[in-house]
């Protein structure tokens, strides 16, 4: 008995007690600054991995099917590249009074001028829109016809899945191939490959998707704030010319009668999380801010820009 | 108790915070294992796109190699191609093999290089023989034709391709030393040869131009305008195949054509989208480099013909065509000829003494010539002008005529007097005493033969008194001439010769006893069987004669020389005698052949043997209707006429107009990206190029490709068999003429005359014996679809024989493969026996125009065919290999549709010149990354 009393009467003085809270205190913030760091460290890993995974997808995506892209020279019209300051093309661009300005400020293509890089390039409100004929890589789509399709790249602000809500508005790149019977059957009907004259049923393989696509098949990327292609023609020294865009130049490039390209850059700028968070929440208004170039000061910080250069391996004759 | 539970909450007090420390801990390591896990799939992600691009960058290299050792063993003009099928005789081949591509040099025929990765630097022909293992995904070798050759039923593994990987070294590789080779990948390549298989897009086009309906017809019969892929796969709908001409890949043969997969895949190595050929030669000398254009003939120089005025006359006459006047030819000019002659088979000169019933002391020698005068073209041709109204005339001279002893005996005595012909004839030409005019028909059929007759009037000098001129029956006499050498000439009003047969040797005549000689009034001659003396020569045309003449001599002459050419006089027979027999004219009208007995051209007798171009013509081979000084006549285009052949190699047709608006606005009404605007539908304009460059003997061949070209160094049957026919005109010319496998004689004019082969072509094919009537006015031959498929056959088997490629066209047609070929077949029969084993009344006389000859099958393909291939499709193939492990880590597959361009690499040097070097330009048109389903 006398034991146990003894024992009770041991408890923890003030001290321990401070002393104890007090190590309680710098574990817990040990603890919580490395799981902080680490969070950030994973969610700017995260981030970099969903561009880097992204811009992958893209870039390989539009190389395969760029690299095998077909051109004849002759009256068709084999390649279509237009820079849209625009956002109508589609019909399908969901406005917001805080979207990406369609104005000079989303136009920089003064490619000669040496003090700007690829990350300064911006390529119009709705980003370049390519269309061409191609061997595609998946050829399974293609049905009876062989492995000719016609194939579009476009920029569209809108609800990424037919069933998402306004408020998941993003700027997401689509991928839209038509079928080859389709592809064949248009070019039959117009007598020549007309890629710029396509248009149709927007379901699934019809030209109708050059010009607006469907939601979920057709999505290749969300996020994805702008898109550009630069082509290139050899000259007389063997050098590489820009043969589109051009600093004053039309906005459409047609293929062969504008010319015909040897190479092309591709670029893609791609949102992380946080940037599309915060620009979805400023183009929806939550983030009160008047100044106009906040658009892009934020894409800017949050966004990476991703570029590849392709080679059509095929020439006309 | 207590105590248990005091010291029991003591230990638990102090627990916690281990229970803490831990689960933060374990939070934390979670944390880090999750994100390690995420940054271990994302790095694995990203390495397997790493390698998986640099599988792709090898198969790139791959493709690079490849396109290296097609340039330069290819490139240049004097390099041919064939698949290792040509040497299959020569080897025994592992299974593929014979689908390897070749390069053998035309110059000296060294072989130079088989276009695989296996063999880039070997010049060694027998390297095709080296086996290589089976593929799997760990071997040394690789499938590079797999799937896209099999089937259900069958894998084909003779139609399968794998080629040994060539590795790929590095250095300085992370983990190794800076110098260390390693391998980090392999590369493998094998390049197709498209110009030996049947170009699917070979389709019917709108046929351009102001052609009336019948032309339009007719300009099929000129070439094979079309691919019959019927001949591939039963499968294909030809009459619903679209006017198309944008394939690209292989691919798009299933859908538009209506291939089955089977059959597309067992047909692999024998279809391609299309082939496009160089207009380039591969002789040497001074026939290389670009072709010369004969349809831009004004600005040609000479080649192995020269391009005189006959032959752009000849190029020109379709112009014209539809008043055909006859025309003579300049002998001796240089080649070739373009004469329009009436020919002279059958001529006699006959030769009577009289008396004249005056008794005023002369005697009359009365001379009369006859003739036979055919037409052997195609068309009607007519001896005077369009609307002219004067009287139609010819005239013969003869020379060399011998002095005649003429012993004139009466009962009063003997008179020997000599006497030598000259000419007081009233309608004989004054300036040549022994020049005859003769009246022929206006206008002559296509091939009628008209008879003409016409007797001339002389008289002695010398006066000879009868003493007894009551008495007329005493009149006798006997006759020597010495044996001579006549001249007998053809000439039309403006002294052109038409028909020349020179030196005819002619025997002394010596009457075996006294002739009596006839009285006549001065105002009468003789009848011709009054005439006992005659002089005469004709075509041999009894059976096997006929046949000789047709093949070893060509009728138009113009020029028969009968002391420098032995065959004239053993094909022309020659005779003077003195003749007694009643019927005048009976070696004129006798005989099977050159019988003048009926003229009617409701008939079938009308033999007509050569063609006149009607339409423009769109190949060489249409020269074979031009006459070739003292040459045989079907010559161009057998291989008799060998080194004329290199005409083939020279010159090609574009059919470009020669005015510029006209071939602008052929251009403009082209559609589709193959543009095919002229009447030749094999010249292929690319792109937007300004007509006005097009313009020069060797200007258009800068810019045009050959469409659907065709390297006859083939070695596939079925692919001779579809390139052969796709011809079928249903219907042809009505509703009942359809025609199957039709081959031309006549091109320009056959459904003229239309009713002769579709009532004729059961008679020689059927009959017993031949017909020789109906082989003789046929202008066109069908074959049927097993006759094509043996001729197909034979025609590889002769190609196979020689071993190696031949390395021109001029050098395939001296071959007689196409000749010997057809002889290994029944075609040239009426029975099922070949023509070799055939007996002589059972096969179809050579080169009567039923008989069908190698320039006849030439006819059908000359517009497309070349010694080598300018259309290569390359498969290539590569992977990444883990340095460290050496394991496989990615593969990629690409295609290239790679053409032969007329740009050199060398841009310094003349692109008309023969290609050297590296050569001509070649040009990926197509390309596309493959998955390993798609081999």
């Amino acid at each position: 008995m006398k034991q146990i009393r003894i024992a009770c009467t041991k408890g923890f003085t003030v001290l321990e007690l401070l002393v104890a809270s007090t190590v309680s205190i710098i574990l817990i913030g040990l603890f919580l600054t490395v799981t902080t760091n680490i969070l950030d460290a994973w969610g700017q890993s995260r981030d970099s991995l969903s561009s880097n995974a992204k811009a992958r997808i893209i870039l390989n995506t539009l190389s395969v099917d760029l690299e095998s892209a077909i051109m004849r020279d002759d009256k068709g019209v084999w390649l279509a590249c237009d820079l849209l300051t625009t956002t109508s093309v589609s019909g399908k661009w969901n406005q917001a009074s805080n979207q990406k300005p369609a104005d000079d400020r989303s136009l920089e293509i003064d490619f000669e001028d040496e003090s700007l890089t690829a990350n300064d390039y911006r390529f119009g409100v709705a980003g370049n829109w390519i269309r061409f004929f191609a061997s595609a890589a998946d050829a399974s789509v293609s049905g009876d016809f062989g492995d000719v399709n016609a194939i579009a790249y476009q920029l569209i602000r809108r609800e990424p899945r037919s069933t998402s809500s306004s408020a998941d508005e993003s700027y997401n790149f689509y991928r839209s191939i038509v079928r080859s019977d389709y592809t064949m059957e248009e070019v039959v009907e117009d007598e020549g490959f007309f890629i710029d004259e396509f248009d149709g049923s927007e379901f699934e393989g019809h030209p109708g998707e050059i010009v607006s696509p469907r939601n979920d098949a057709s999505l290749l990327a969300r996020d994805v704030v702008d898109f550009g292609v630069i082509l290139y023609e050899i000259d007389d020294a063997g050098q590489n010319r820009v043969l589109f865009p051009k600093q004053g130049g039309t906005m459409e490039f047609r293929v062969p009668a504008d010319g015909i390209p040897t190479s092309a850059d591709i670029f893609v700028r791609i949102l992380d999380e946080e940037g599309a968070k915060q620009i979805n929440a400023f183009e929806r208004g939550l983030i009160p801010n008047d100044d106009p170039d906040f658009w892009w000061d934020t894409v800017i910080k949050f966004s990476t820009v991703y570029s590849k250069r392709v080679y059509f391996k095929a020439q006309p004759l | 108790m207590n105590t248990d539970n005091t010291h029991s909450e003591k230990i638990k007090e102090r627990g916690f915070v281990l229970v803490l420390t831990l689960a933060l801990l374990s939070f934390l390591l979670l944390l880090v294992v999750t994100l390690a896990s995420t940054l271990r799939i994302e790095t694995q992600t990203s390495f397997n796109n790493t390698q998986w691009n640099n599988a792709r960058q090898n198969a790139l290299l791959g493709l690079n190699v490849a396109l290296g050792q097609l340039q330069e063993l290819a490139g240049p003009d004097q390099r041919v191609t064939a698949t290792g099928g040509i040497v299959s005789n020569k080897y025994s081949l592992p299974n593929g093999h014979d689908y390897w591509t070749g390069v053998w040099d035309a110059s000296n025929g060294n072989f130079k290089g088989w276009l695989t990765s296996d063999f880039i630097e070997s010049e060694l022909e027998s390297a095709i023989t080296k086996t290589v293992p089976e593929p799997n995904p760990s071997s040394v070798s690789v499938w590079l034709v797999n799937r896209s050759v099999s089937t259900e039923d069958s894998k084909n593994e003779d139609k399968q391709i794998s080629i040994n990987k060539q590795p790929i070294h590095t250095t300085d590789v992370p983990g190794f030393s800076e110098t260390e080779r390693v391998t980090t990948g392999n590369y493998a390549y094998w390049i197709s040869d498209e110009g030996v298989k049947a170009s699917a897009l070979k389709t019917e086009l709108p046929i351009p131009g102001q052609l009336n309906a019948a032309e339009r017809n007719r300009i099929r019969q000129l070439s094979n305008r079309m691919t019959d892929l019927k001949k591939i796969s039963s499968r294909v709908d030809v009459d619903k195949t679209p006017e198309i001409d944008y394939l690209f890949t292989f691919d798009q043969l299933d859908g538009i054509f209506g291939f089955s997969e089977k059959s597309l895949n067992e047909n692999f190595h024998n279809l391609t989208p299309s082939s496009l050929g160089v207009y380039a030669s591969t002789l040497n000398g001074d026939g290389g480099g670009l072709k010369d254009d004969l349809s831009q003939h004004e600005s040609m120089i000479d080649g192995t013909l020269s391009v005189n005025n006959d032959l752009a006359d000849y190029w020109e006459f379709h112009e014209k065509s539809d008043y055909v006047e006859i025309r003579g030819s300049s002998l001796g000019g240089g080649e070739p000829h373009f004469p329009i002659p009436l020919v002279v088979p059958e001529f006699s000169l006959r030769l009577g003494f009289a008396r004249n019933s005056s008794d005023n002391g002369q005697i009359s020698i009365d001379l009369n010539i006859q003739a036979d005068l055919w037409n052997p073209f195609t068309l009607p041709v007519h001896s005077i002008p369009e609307n002219s109204t004067e009287e139609p005339a010819l005239f013969f001279q003869i020379t060399g005529l011998p002095s005649f002893e003429v012993i004139y005996s009466t009962d009063d005595g003997i008179e020997r007097a000599t006497f030598t012909l000259s000419a007081t004839e009233p309608d004989s030409d004054p300036e040549d005493p022994l020049s005859f005019k003769i009246v022929p028909l206006r206008e002559y059929q296509a091939g009628e033969i008209s008879h003409v007759s016409h007797t001339f009037r002389f008289f002695s000098e010398e006066r000879f008194i009868d003493a007894t001129p009551g008495d007329p029956t005493d009149d006798r006499f006997t006759i020597t001439t010495s044996a001579s050498h006549l001249n007998v000439t053809l000439f039309d009003k403006d002294e052109l010769v038409l028909q020349d047969f020179v030196q005819v040797p002619f025997s002394e005549i010596q009457s075996a006893e006294e002739i009596g000689m006839p009285r006549v009034a001065a105002d009468e001659t003789l009848a011709v069987s009054e005439m006992p003396i005659r002089f005469w020569f004709r075509f041999l045309d009894e059976g096997p004669a006929l046949e000789d003449w047709s093949t070893q001599l060509d009728p138009r002459g113009p020029r028969f020389n009968f002391d420098s050419d032995s065959d004239v006089g053993f094909l022309i027979e020659v005779g003077a005698d003195i003749y007694s027999g009643s019927d005048a004219d009976d070696f004129i009208t006798s005989g099977e052949f050159f019988s003048a007995s009926d003229n009617s051209i409701e008939t079938n007798d009308q033999y007509r043997f050569f063609d006149l171009p009607t339409l423009e013509p769109i190949s060489i081979a249409s020269l074979r209707h031009l006459a070739f000084d003292e040459q045989k006549a079907n010559f161009l285009g057998n291989p008799e006429a060998e080194n004329l052949n290199r005409v083939f190699d020279e010159w090609f047709v574009s059919t470009l107009p020669n005015i510029q608006n006209e071939a602008e606005d052929l251009i403009d009404k082209a559609v589709g990206i193959n543009k095919r605007p002229f009447l030749n539908p094999h010249t292929l304009i690319p792109g937007d190029t300004e007509v006005a460059e097009l313009y020069g003997s060797t200007e258009i061949a800068k810019e045009a490709l050959l469409f659907g070209a065709f390297n006859i160094n083939c070695t596939s049957p079925e692919v001779w068999e579809t390139i052969l026919s796709g011809n079928d005109i249903d219907p042809w010319v009505d509703a009942d003429s359809d025609l199957e496998n039709p081959f031309f004689r006549h091109p320009f004019t056959a459904d003229l005359y239309h009713k002769n082969p579709t009532i004729r072509r059961s008679w020689y094919k059927t009959h017993g014996d031949i017909d020789w009537v109906a082989t003789y006015t046929v202008g066109v031959r069908e074959i049927t679809d097993d006759q094509l498929k043996d001729l197909a056959k034979e025609i590889v088997d002769q190609i196979l024989s020689w071993e190696s490629p031949a390395k021109s066209v001029s050098e395939f047609l001296n071959r007689g493969i196409l000749a010997n070929a057809i002889d290994k077949t029944n075609i040239n029969t009426t029975t099922s026996s070949t023509y070799e084993n055939a007996t002589s009344s059972t096969r179809i006389p050579r080169n009567s125009s039923a008989f069908l000859n190698q320039a006849d099958i030439l006819n059908t393909i000359a517009p497309f065919i070349q010694a080598r291939s300018d259309t290569f499709r390359i498969r290539a193939y590569g992977d990444a290999i883990n340095p460290v492990t050496g394991k496989l880590e990615g593969r990629a597959w690409c295609e290239a549709w790679v053409q032969r361009t007329p740009e050199l690499i060398d841009n310094s040097k003349d692109i008309r010149n023969s290609a050297d070097g590296l050569g001509r330009k070649f040009k990926v048109v197509h390309f596309k990354w493959l998955d390993e389903s798609q081999i």
